[in-house]
């Protein structure tokens, strides 16, 4: 870190429990907000400001005379003009030793993919049930951490979701909220108001917590729901737990559409998903393991390629575009898919059984893989 | 059975917070019955409820004073 560097951050680098090593991980993380408004505006502050290496912006609107009592970027003069231009621009000048890159889109399935994939941790500051979903829905695929937050009238809501605790759990938006609401269900900002310093809190909050996953400061809001509440100041948090799996049809790749196979890497697959795939025409299993290993698998789209022969096969035989590879535990099966990916197998969609056949037994049996 | 209800959100607009005082509240069923029976308006909303600041998925006993939130999911941004 040279001396500019040491100046700018000095205040958190002499900070107990934060130093050095923290703010060499803020340089070098990658951080997507989506959506620059009321509560965008307050988190890419903060984010610039502590030292993120690199920052992305969506958002597709722009400024309006409405937007200025709380999204803080923007004045007036720049009404009209494009909201993640206008931020980057702003928040360039103020740390220019970071890299910041704005992406003047509406997010959409052709596109969330593609965008999130580029970056490591994902700041959902939207306004719309329809791109939350969305946004859920693409960092659940992608294993990407998630960071939420939503208003209503004088109060927040702010999770850490998609981020494993330390015993391996997470929770996505689903499990809090498995259906999206009907349209005009849930009144937003624009019909019921909102007091400009409400999201200037909790999108402050969201940056705090970005900053505590990437540094690794404890406290985090993983797998947890805080709710706000402004005119009381009070803050009620709960335990998220998993719904059950029947009461939202899990997202798949194939939902996105237009994918691009390099995003579309190996991805671990869990028993509903599992149980959806096989039920479509163009699923393929190939099973790693060695011939002596049981319970036996077989059925009309099922092949047998043990680990040891691996390099032996190709998958240019095999028919239909979704190919799941498992085995006893789902390890080597993850292994084989991800050799198969990195020699260029992409035009088909792999797939690893997580937990493998030891774990899904029953299910297999009830698609009568099992003889 | 008496429970401290706890409303977020919309929902505050159709049942306050505070004590419920009632013989008949021995689970979270009935919670959800008392409330669509004295605010037939929630019957519309989607919300989650937690007793005692976790998350419920089933129906769940009550003690005497447990804490029930009811809370509905937030767009704005």
């Amino acid at each position: 870190m040279d001396r500019e560097g040491f100046d700018r951050y000095e205040r958190q680098l002499v900070l107990k429990g934060f130093g050095r090593n923290a703010q060499i991980k803020l340089q070098s993380a990658k951080v997507l907000v989506i959506g620059a408004g009321g509560l965008g505006c307050p988190a890419l502050v903060y984010l610039a400001a502590s030292g993120v290496g690199s920052i992305g912006i969506v958002d597709h609107d722009s400024i309006s005379l409405s937007n200025l009592h709380r999204q803080i970027l923007y004045s007036t003069n720049e009404v009209g003009n494009n909201k993640a231009e206008v931020a980057a621009a702003k928040l360039r000048s103020l740390n220019p030793e970071i890299t910041i890159t704005s992406y003047v889109s509406r997010l959409g399935k052709s596109n969330v993919m593609e965008m999130i994939s580029n970056y490591e941790y994902i700041v959902d500051c939207t306004d719309n049930f329809e791109s939350r979903y969305l946004i859920n829905d693409a960092c659940l695929l992608l294993k990407k951490p998630l960071v939420f937050a939503a208003v209503s009238d004088y109060q927040g809501q702010l999770a850490i979701l998609n981020f494993l605790d330390e015993s391996g759990f997470s929770v996505n938006y689903r499990d809090l909220f498995p259906i999206p609401p009907n349209p005009g269900e849930v009144p937003n900002c624009e019909e019921n108001g909102v007091l400009g310093v409400l999201p200037g809190i909790i999108g402050t909050m969201q940056a705090a917590e970005i900053i505590k996953l990437i540094t690794g400061l404890k406290g985090a809001l993983i797998n947890k729901l805080l709710t706000y509440d402004l005119l009381t100041q009070q803050i009620y948090q709960m335990d998220i737990s998993k719904a059950s799996l029947d009461s939202y049809r899990q997202p798949l790749m194939e939902d996105f559409g237009n994918l691009n196979p390099d995003i579309a890497a190996v991805e671990e697959i869990e028993g509903v998903i599992f149980k959806q795939l096989l039920e479509n025409q163009d699923t393929f299993i190939v099973d790693v393991r060695e011939v002596h290993e049981f319970p036996k698998l077989d059925g009309p789209n099922y092949k047998q390629i043990p680990m040891s022969v691996l390099d032996e096969h190709s998958l240019d035989d095999i028919s239909g575009k979704h190919v799941v590879f498992v085995c006893q535990h789902g390890i080597r099966s993850l292994q084989a898919a991800e050799t198969f990916h990195d020699l260029g197998e992409s035009k088909k969609k792999l797939y690893s059984l997580k937990g493998g056949v030891s774990k899904w037994k029953a299910a297999l049996k009830e698609l009568e893989l099992i003889s | 059975m008496r429970i401290n209800l706890l409303s977020f959100g919309s929902l505050t607009e159709i049942v306050d917070s505070g004590l419920i005082i009632d013989s008949e509240l021995t689970d979270s069923d009935s919670v959800r019955n008392y409330l669509l029976k004295n605010h037939p308006e929630i019957a519309d909303k989607k919300f989650i409820m937690a007793i005692n600041k976790t998350i419920i998925r089933q129906n769940t006993d009550l003690t005497e004073l447990d804490t029930v939130a009811i809370l509905p999911p937030f767009s704005g941004g």
